[in-house]
C-alpha cells in the first residue's frame, strides 16, 4: 500500500495553493493607460530633443561656468577690498565666493542629487553626473522652441496669417491671471509631429506646452498642468495628483479654470478626478461629482492688459455676458486696474445688427491718427475679437481713415481666430 | 507612437503583465505605474525588436527589468546599494497589499505571499512566472535569459524554500494559538 510521505503531502498542498492564486486585473480603461503612456512618451521625446539641442551647449558649459566663476570671484574680491576689510576676512571671502560659485553649479533635480550622494566614490559615475548636470543646466537654458511675434502690425491671429499652419490656443499666467495667447504651429512642424492626424487641443497641448519657455516670455512657469488628461469624446478628464494646489484659493483656481477654458476650446465638459478615478474634492467647491461645462471664450469682451514684462496684450474678462450688445457696451467700462478699455473715454458709439453682421457706428468721425498707433490697432482688433466670441463679424463705421495698417475699414473686419498671436519656431 | 502596437500588446498581454507586476510589488498603484513604464520602454524600443524571441517573452523580459529597476531604486534609497544590488540573491520584498486586493486572498495565500517575499529574488521570480503566470520552462528561461536547467533548479529550490517557510509559519501559528 502506498503511503504518502509528509513531504509529498506538503508538496501537493503547496502545489495546489500556488496553482490557485487569484488573478489580479488592472481595472483602468485601456484609453486611460494609452493616454498615460502617450504622455510619458511625449515627455521622453521632449527630453530627447532637449538633450540633442543641449549637446553642443553642454560641451561649452564647463568653460562658461569656469569663466563665470572667475568673474564672480573677481567681483566679490574687489568689492571686499573696496570695503577695506582685513586680509584675513578677504581670504575667508575668497573661500566663500568659491563655495558660492560651486553652489551656483548645483542642479536642483532631486535624482541628480540622489545619484550624487550615492556614487561619491565612483569616478566614472561622477563623470556621468557632471555630464548630467551640464545637460540639465543646458536644458534649463535652452528650450527647443521659441515663440516669435507675428510678422504684422496686427496682434491677433487671422485665417490669412496661418499659411497652412495650425492654431494652438494656449495661456500665459502671471499674478494669478491667465492671458490667452494664440500660437501658430507651422504646417511643416505639424507634418513632423502629427503626420497622420489633425490634432485636437489636448494633443497640441501635450505636444507643445512643456516646450514653451514661459519665463523667457516674462510669465510664470505654469504649464504643463499637474496630473494628466484623458479625452473621451467631448469630455476632458483631468486626473489630479494629491496636493495639486489648484483649489487652495481663488488666486489658484481662477487661472486654472480660465486657462483650461482658453486652451481646450474643442471640449464641452471638464471632469476633475483624483488619480484613483474618484471625483476630486476642491476646497472651495466640495466634491466635483458632475462634469463642468467648458464655455471656451464665448460671450467675452476684450480689454487691454499691460503685463509685468511691459508688453501690451488684448484679453477678455473672465465674466462672460449674454448678448453682443452688452459686450460692446462693457468694452468701454473700466472694471479694474488690470483691464484697461481700448476705447478712449470721449469716444462714443452705437451698435446695430445688419443681417447678422455687427455694426459699430461712432457718433463723431473718429480720426485714428489722434490715438497712439498701437492703441488704435488694438481697439480695432478688440471689436473684432469681441464680435468673434459671439460667432460674428463686425464693421466699424464713421472712421476718418479707410485703411488702417492691414485693416480695410470700408469692409467688415476679418474674424480673428484668437488674440495675442505668436509663431512657434523650432530652434536650429 | 504606433498606437496599433500598443493596442495589440494591450489586448494580448496587458492583464498578464499587470498580474506579474502586482505579484512582484504587491501594490496596485505601483503596478499601474510600472506597467505603463513597460509600454513606454517597449514602444521606444519596438523598432529594434528583432523577433528572435516571441513578443510575449520580450514583453515579460522588459517587465522583469522594469520591476528589478523598481526594487533597485528602493534598495538604493534605503541602503545605498547601487552597485551591489544583486536581484537573484537578494530578496525582492515589497510592501503590504492594498486592502481591496487582500480580500481576494485567504489566510494560506497571504502566508504564502509573505513566505515568497522571504525567498531570494530568483526564486520569487520563478514561482510567479511558472505558477501564477503559467509560463513554460522555455518561456521562463527566455525571459530571464537563463538555461532551462537553471529554471528547473531554481524552481525546485524555490518550492523547497517555500515549503520550509510555510512549515515554520504553520508551527509559529500553532504556538500562538495554544
Amino acid at each position: 500500500m502506498f503511503i504518502m510521505s509528509n513531504m509529498e503531502k506538503e508538496d501537493r498542498i503547496l502545489d495546489e495553493l500556488l496553482s490557485n492564486m487569484p488573478k489580479f486585473t488592472d481595472h483602468r480603461p485601456k484609453e486611460e493607460v494609452l493616454m498615460r503612456v502617450q504622455t510619458e512618451l511625449e515627455g521622453h521625446k521632449i527630453e530627447d530633443k532637449r538633450n540633442k539641442v543641449s549637446g553642443s551647449v553642454s560641451r561649452w558649459m564647463p568653460l562658461v561656468v569656469s569663466v563665470a566663476s572667475v568673474i564672480l570671484l573677481t567681483f566679490l574680491v574687489s568689492s571686499y577690498i573696496n570695503e577695506e576689510t582685513t586680509m584675513k576676512e578677504e581670504s575667508k571671502a575668497d573661500r566663500s565666493s568659491k563655495e558660492e560659485s560651486m553652489r551656483s553649479m548645483d542642479v536642483t533635480e532631486e535624482s541628480v542629487e540622489e545619484d550624487k550622494s550615492i556614487e561619491t566614490n565612483d569616478s566614472k559615475s561622477k563623470e556621468q553626473e557632471q555630464t548630467n548636470e551640464m545637460t540639465t543646466m543646458a536644458s534649463i537654458v535652452e528650450s527647443p522652441v521659441e515663440l516669435l511675434p507675428l510678422n504684422s502690425s496686427a496682434t491677433a491671429v487671422y485665417g490669412d496669417s496661418l499659411n497652412g499652419g495650425t492654431v494652438f490656443h494656449f495661456s500665459l499666467v502671471e499674478n494669478a491671471y491667465s492671458l490667452p495667447v494664440t500660437i501658430i504651429i507651422p504646417k511643416e512642424q505639424i507634418a513632423i509631429d502629427f503626420p497622420d492626424i489633425k490634432p485636437n487641443s489636448l494633443q497640441l497641448y501635450e505636444r507643445y506646452a512643456e516646450m514653451i519657455d514661459e519665463e523667457a516670455l516674462g510669465f510664470n512657469d505654469y504649464h504643463p498642468y499637474k496630473g494628466y488628461f484623458v479625452a473621451e469624446d467631448n469630455v476632458l478628464k483631468h486626473y489630479l495628483p494629491e496636493g495639486h494646489g489648484y483649489d487652495t484659493a481663488s488666486g489658484t483656481s481662477i487661472p486654472y479654470w480660465t486657462s483650461i477654458n482658453e486652451i481646450f476650446s474643442d471640449f464641452d465638459w471638464l471632469v476633475r478626478l483624483n488619480e484613483d478615478g474618484t471625483p476630486s474634492v476642491w476646497d472651495q467647491f466640495g466634491p466635483l461629482d458632475e462634469p463642468t461645462p467648458l464655455t471656451g471664450v464665448n460671450g467675452r469682451y476684450y480689454h487691454k492688459y499691460v503685463a509685468l514684462n511691459g508688453g501690451t496684450y488684448l484679453t477678455s474678462n473672465v465674466n462672460a455676458v449674454t448678448t453682443i450688445s452688452e459686450a460692446f457696451e462693457q468694452m468701454k467700462k473700466r472694471e479694474s486696474d488690470l483691464y484697461i478699455p481700448v476705447i478712449p473715454n470721449e469716444v462714443t458709439y452705437s451698435y446695430r445688427d445688419d443681417n447678422g453682421t455687427a455694426v459699430i457706428q461712432f457718433d463723431e468721425p473718429l480720426d485714428l491718427t489722434t490715438l497712439d498707433r498701437k492703441d488704435a490697432t488694438l481697439m480695432i482688433e478688440a471689436f473684432a475679437l469681441t464680435a468673434a466670441s459671439f460667432e460674428t463679424e463686425v464693421k466699424l463705421e464713421n472712421i476718418v481713415q479707410q485703411q488702417w495698417e492691414e485693416f480695410d475699414l470700408t469692409k467688415t473686419l476679418p474674424k480673428p481666430l484668437g488674440p495675442n498671436g505668436f509663431i512657434l519656431q523650432t530652434k536650429q | 507612437m504606433n498606437d496599433s502596437v500598443f493596442h495589440r500588446l494591450y489586448d494580448s498581454y496587458h492583464q498578464d503583465v499587470f498580474q506579474f507586476l502586482i505579484y512582484l510589488v504587491k501594490n496596485r498603484q505601483t503596478a499601474e505605474d510600472l506597467v505603463q513604464e513597460v509600454y513606454v520602454r517597449v514602444l521606444r524600443a519596438y523598432s529594434k525588436f528583432e523577433g528572435k524571441s516571441s513578443e510575449k517573452t520580450w514583453l515579460f523580459s522588459i517587465a522583469k527589468n522594469v520591476a528589478i529597476d523598481h526594487f533597485r531604486k528602493h534598495a538604493v534609497r534605503k541602503k545605498r546599494l547601487f552597485d551591489s544590488f544583486d536581484w537573484e540573491n537578494m530578496q525582492l520584498a515589497s510592501t503590504d497589499m492594498l486592502p481591496e486586493d487582500l480580500v481576494q486572498l485567504n489566510d494560506e495565500m497571504k502566508t504564502l505571499l509573505i513566505a515568497l517575499d522571504e525567498c531570494t529574488g530568483d526564486q520569487k521570480m520563478v514561482i510567479i512566472m511558472r505558477y501564477f503566470q503559467e509560463l513554460s520552462i522555455a518561456e521562463t528561461a527566455q525571459i530571464l535569459n537563463w538555461t532551462e536547467g537553471k529554471v528547473k533548479t531554481t524552481q525546485h529550490r524555490a518550492v523547497k524554500a517555500l515549503r520550509q517557510r510555510l512549515s515554520v509559519k504553520e508551527k509559529e501559528g500553532n504556538v500562538h494559538h495554544e
